[in-house]
């Protein structure tokens, strides 16, 4: 394909508004940035026809380069919050703004959308074209990016999640943990700001699961990205700075990890459980077993543990 | 009787260039009443493999029998599906019915019984999975909360009374609190009403916690069958297979690694923390 050539030609007609929009987008940046990159204030948001609140009176704040668990029961608000992060949906009382610009304002939704990139639990309906490179492209062609720069980020972007091998392949014969990283580059591409999963690991296997959150986590740790991600596996929020827990529609903890899964009738009211090795760990220090009150995963406990108990070779080891 | 598998083999697209075979050899069986957990890297043929199991694919050579009925005879397919319900990932989004009551009684209606014996069956299935009939019958399936979809989803299967009930990653999404409820539910059909769990799982925590034997699936093949000890003593190949461990397994393994070796490979926490709390005490 020649250099200047339209990154898919077919998807051009798609992006008639976007010097408009381009423009708008350099105004924004001038303005200073700001440490708090999305903030809610008494967010609340009803869905038609039901009714209870999907979310209630949440404020909270995120801050730029952080990275942030949110969990909670099945229907307890986590999706619906989310959404009010992009202007997908639009909170009812309160206040929702990205990087200082009001979600309702429909002026900024473009902008607050390239800034803040949604990955879904689902790796199947995702991807909107056939082949890898033009899902990753997608984006920046919609945005009005000029060809040359749209081969560039795609490149750069397919690198970042380890996939620039699949570059020219099918995106649908890809497993899903592929899938969810090339969603995850395309989001790239379009050089967001925060990267928000939902639940995206959900339906992974073990491998693909691994391979999407090493994926996160190093642009979050190497590149500043902030990252907000939607979990039931608790264990996964484990290398979050913060996690904040939804029940019935409200937060009702926020902390690190450590603090949040400390409060374990908290927890339980919420209908969570702590992690797996945080069970375990409490249960030893209950009975007395001196191992460390901050191991909160296995290689930490392993460590612990290690210097409490007796090295093999001691008589016990030959039974 | 049992499920046989036998020299079971399924290829996609016979004869066509894309043929890929996707099952090879597998040879064993699942006995009546008890709890098979299928384990595997994804594309490693578990959902061609229970597909099998009530005539949804048919083997391209082999051969599986239910109960000594072949899923190749068509005449017979209907028993077989009454015999092996099939439960299969976010079966909520196949609920489809205007009401609760009608949409767990499609399968039971299909078979062909009368009104009466459709409510009755229908308002067990609601009490076993926990969605009292009185309070959730005449719902629409579709205000129900994602929990209950799943939970009203599986009382559709469960009204049929399958000997074998076959789930493919039946708590793929739910909260703790959640996966518990189904996996005591699953637990208790097998000790009250005996019916045999195929519980096909990514999380080898619960298929540690609760099978009898595991299945494990590599390439097509049947790489490993035994019980969750035999399989998770093997761990080193798990882990080559792109499997996880139990996360009881792993921490022997880290301690391994540290110089502290626990009597054997435990699988199941509650286990490990007593020999732990044990082997504290020994040494002091």
């Amino acid at each position: 394909m020649p250099e200047n050539a339209p990154f898919t030609a077919c998807l051009r007609a798609n992006y008639r508004g976007g010097p408009l929009f381009l423009r708008r987008a350099r105004f924004t940046e001038k303005k200073p940035l700001a440490e708090t990159i999305i903030q809610l204030v008494n967010a609340s948001f009803q869905y038609a026809g039901s009714e209870k609140r999907a979310l209630d009176g949440v404020s909270l704040s995120i801050r730029r380069g952080e990275s942030v668990a949110i969990v909670g029961h099945n229907g307890s608000g986590k999706s619906t919050l989310c959404k009010l992060f992009n202007a997908l949906l639009l909170p009812a009382e309160g206040t929702a703004t990205v990087d200082g610009m009001d979600t309702r304002d429909e002026d900024s939704t473009l902008e607050i959308r390239r800034r803040v990139g949604m990955v879904f639990q689902n790796p199947d309906n995702q991807l909107v074209t056939t082949i890898v490179e033009e899902d990753v492209g997608f984006g920046p062609e919609n945005l009005g990016v000029a060809p040359p720069e749209i081969r560039a980020r795609v490149e750069q972007a397919l690198s970042d999640v380890e996939m620039s091998a699949y570059a020219d392949k099918a995106s649908h014969a890809l497993s899903g943990g592929q899938k969810q990283r090339v969603a995850i580059a395309g989001l790239l591409a379009m050089r967001p700001e925060v990267l928000v999963l939902d639940e995206a690991t959900a339906m992974l296997d073990p491998r693909g699961r691994q391979e999407v959150l090493s994926t996160v986590f190093r642009l979050n740790k190497e590149r500043g990205m902030t990252l907000v991600m939607i979990t039931q596996f608790m264990e996964e929020t484990l290398g979050c700075d913060r996690v904040f827990v939804m029940a019935d529609g409200r937060l009702v903890m926020e902390g690190t990890p450590q603090e949040v899964f400390n409060q374990r009738e908290l927890l339980e009211k919420s209908r969570l459980e702590a992690p797996a090795f945080v069970q375990l760990r409490d249960g030893l220090l209950a009975a007395g077993v001196p191992v460390s009150e901050s191991a909160m995963t296995c290689e930490a406990l392993a460590d612990s543990l290690s210097r409490v108990l007796p090295e093999s070779g001691s008589k016990e080891e030959k039974e | 009787m049992p499920i046989l598998i036998q020299q079971l083999s399924h290829t996609y697209l016979p004869g066509s260039a894309l043929a890929y075979p996707a099952l090879s050899g597998i040879d064993f069986s699942i006995e009546a009443g008890e709890f098979l957990g299928v384990i595997g890297h994804t594309g490693s043929g578990k959902s061609t493999l229970i597909q099998h199991f009530n005539g949804l694919l048919l083997p391209t050579s082999g051969s599986v029998l239910v109960d000594g009925l072949d899923t190749r005879e068509k005449k017979l397919r209907r028993q077989i599906r009454s015999l092996v319900g099939m439960v299969f990932q976010y079966p909520e989004y196949q609920l489809f019915e205007e009401t609760v009551e009608k949409d767990v009684g499609f399968g039971p209606k299909n078979m062909g019984l009368d009104e009466d014996e459709i409510h009755e069956r229908v308002f067990e299935a609601l009490s076993l999975v926990g969605l009292p009939p009185e309070q959730f019958a005449e719902n629409s399936p579709f205000e129900l909360s994602g929990g209950e979809k799943r939970r009203a989803a599986l009382a559709g299967i469960l009204a049929m009374r399958p000997k074998y009930l076959v789930l493919d990653e039946p708590m793929a999404g739910l909260d703790p609190r959640g996966r518990a409820e189904i996996l005591s539910l699953v637990e208790s059909l097998r000790k009250n009403n005996g019916t045999c769990i195929v519980m096909v799982s990514h999380s080898m925590d619960d298929v540690a916690m609760y099978s009898d034997r595991i299945a494990v699936l590599s390439g097509g093949k049947l790489a490993m069958l035994g019980t969750p000890e035999e399989v998770f003593s093997r761990g080193s190949e798990l882990l080559e297979m792109g499997l996880n461990l139990p996360q009881a397994t792993r921490l022997v393994r880290a301690l391994r690694e540290r110089g502290v070796t626990v009597g054997r490979d435990y699988y199941r926490m509650d286990e490990l923390e007593e020999e732990l709390i044990r082997r504290y005490g020994h040494a002091r």
